[in-house]
């Protein structure tokens, strides 16, 4: 490390591409979208006037907005648990030294490989009436028709499809944190008597994850609150609103109604609800650090 | 260690208690294998069966008579050498530009001591917990009084840096010795000179995984294309594919092809850097 002042002026030079962008394509959005949310536009007009919360009260007012809130928290709490537990569950079993786990790992990551749009379509393949999930629904003689098309399976349709390609990436992170295990805590253990699988989980293995649990439920919240691609390509939001969560809507706002100011509103929503999510989770895992240390 | 688990447990009561986890185990990692991976199958056999057994979900489960002229099709029936080209062009100079500005920034944030150093370092970071629908109205505006849009320049700027690409690199440039960079400075080299020439070799590993993970984002990348493009002409893949569905809404054998081949190169490129890519998602696990 290199402290004297002549080396500042070249501290400036490599991190000025680096700061110039995040401040023009971040921190200026960032601000930028505030503004706005106290104002009144429609994308178009040169006029841009001051509203106050105006906006605020327009977009709580609308009668689609309560169902917007419930398909996001539907959808982020139905992506974010299960995918977290199958992931845990295939690192789990991946981290056996048995056959096949190379071929589990591989198989059950390559979901996150493809894009959302290409698994989007595939899945409303083979959600369609005479698809997949149609015929192996059938063997329990049940003809679900058209999962998509249904707005009592559309949310849970779109969710499976996500489970099954994030479920893989949490795998990963998982094997990650498993492999920082020390395998003489489990040896320690047995002496004491720690022998059937399920005891040794519950107080050595998911005591010794929880750095990764934290990592893992960060990284998924901020995903699934970013999930818009599955949605627009598998359901557009529909069949009646069923699958519109917020950043859909804020995309129908700006793009589709033209109303920016309700847009920049819901972003701003948007942004202290994932700031509100995240401070919190960091805030609970680093006092759970103090606790035990 | 060794000796208390081999006198606790004698050699046959060892090996049965192997065989009966084996048998708990491997059948749901069969379960789990299939879960994943069947419908990888059934949309390569989708892609490759006749109109008539898509149109009437009687797909065989084997490929009897394989269609492949649903690839050359699909391919044809859409712009989708243009859009390729597009995307190879988009995911290129953004990857090259978030190899370039990050290794910069991380190499200032991990060797050079100046004021400020921390809070910028958590300036970056505090980027990647915000959704980019937050911010993507206001730069689409940006982009509108740029004349930016429809253009390689509305594609590419708004994601040359990447906050990961910083964090990452930092933490590669931490763990080089000091006494290296003391040694080379005294050579007369510059920090420019140090950075360049004996930092970004050793960085290798870094550069491999930030390129491999920005390239595969790039290409499936969705949401910024599809807000900052208009015309076919500009489409990337995934629009393409977007597109595609538009048109052909119900021709799902021609679909599936073209949702085959456009995941193809990601495949490629997962089967040739498998290691840099898992080693680099697990490593913002670990030490994140």
């Amino acid at each position: 490390m290199v402290g004297r002042r002549r080396l500042w002026g070249w501290a400036a030079l490599f991190l000025a591409p680096a700061v110039i962008l995040t401040a023009v394509f971040f921190y200026y959005p960032m601000g930028y979208i505030l503004w706005l949310s106290v104002h009144h536009w429609n994308g178009l007009s040169p006029i841009k006037s001051f509203t106050g919360f105006a906006e605020f009260h327009h977009l709580v007012d609308e009668s689609i907005f309560g169902l917007v809130i419930r398909n996001t928290v539907l959808f982020v709490i139905g992506t974010v648990i299960p995918s977290i537990a199958i992931g845990l569950g295939l690192a789990l079993l991946a981290n056996r030294p048995l056959p096949l786990r190379n071929l589990l790992r591989g198989i059950s990551f390559a979901p996150y490989l493809v894009s959302f749009v290409s698994a989007g379509l595939a899945w409303v393949w083979m959600g369609s009436s005479g698809g997949l999930f149609d015929h192996l629904l059938g063997v329990f003689g049940v003809h679900p028709g058209n999962l998509v098309d249904d707005p009592s399976t559309a949310l849970i349709y779109v969710i499976a499809m996500y489970t099954w390609k994030m479920a893989g990436y949490n795998m990963v992170l998982y094997l990650a944190g498993l492999q920082t295990i020390p395998h003489e805590i489990y040896e320690a253990g047995a002496i004491d008597g720690l022998k059937d699988g399920w005891t040794q989980f519950r107080t050595i293995t998911w005591p010794m994850l929880r750095n990764s649990t934290f990592f893992v439920v960060i990284i998924n919240l901020i995903f699934s609150f970013r999930a818009f691609s599955a949605i627009y390509v598998m359901t557009n939001g529909g069949p009646v609103n069923s699958t519109t969560t917020l950043v859909y809507y804020i995309w129908n706002l700006a793009f589709v109604q033209n109303s920016w100011g309700q847009a920049a509103a819901a972003s701003t929503l948007l942004l202290i609800v994932v700031l509100v999510l995240t401070v919190g989770m960091v805030r609970y895992f680093t006092k759970e650090a103090f606790r035990i240390s | 260690m060794v000796e208390v688990t081999s006198v606790s447990k004698p050699g046959p009561v060892f090996s049965r208690t192997r065989r009966v986890k084996f048998w708990r185990y491997v059948p749901l990692m069969v379960l789990a294998i299939l879960g994943f991976g069947f419908p990888f199958y059934w949309i390569i056999m989708g892609s490759l069966s006749s109109n008539t057994a898509i149109s009437t979900g009687s797909i065989p489960l084997f490929p009897i008579s394989p269609h492949w002229a649903n690839y050359r099709n699909a391919w044809l029936y859409t712009n989708f050498a243009r859009q390729v080209l597009n995307t190879l062009v988009m995911s290129v100079a953004v990857t090259v530009a978030q190899v370039i500005t990050s290794s910069m920034a991380g190499f200032a944030l991990a060797r050079i001591r100046f004021p400020g150093r921390q809070a910028l370092f958590v300036g970056f970071v505090a980027t990647l917990i915000i959704p980019f629908q937050v911010i993507a109205l206001p730069i689409f505006v940006l982009m509108a009084n740029l004349h930016w849009i429809n253009t390689f320049g509305a594609l590419i700027v708004p994601t040359a840096v990447n906050a990961f690409g910083i964090f990452l690199y930092r933490q590669f440039f931490l763990t080089i010795p000091e006494a290296l960079e003391e040694a080379s400075m005294l050579d007369g080299a510059n920090p420019w000179q140090v950075l360049w020439r004996v930092y970004w070799p050793l960085a290798r590993p870094a550069t491999v995984t930030l390129s491999l993970l920005t390239f595969i984002a790039e290409w499936n990348s969705f949401y910024l294309p599809f807000l900052f493009t208009e015309t076919k002409t500009m489409y990337t893949v995934q629009l393409g594919l977007v597109a595609f569905q538009g048109e052909f809404a119900t021709v799902y054998n021609l679909l599936m092809a073209a949702t085959v081949f456009i995941s193809i190169p990601v495949f490629i490129l997962y089967l040739l850097g498998q290691r840099a890519i898992v080693e680099g998602i697990a490593t913002t696990g670990t030490k994140g």
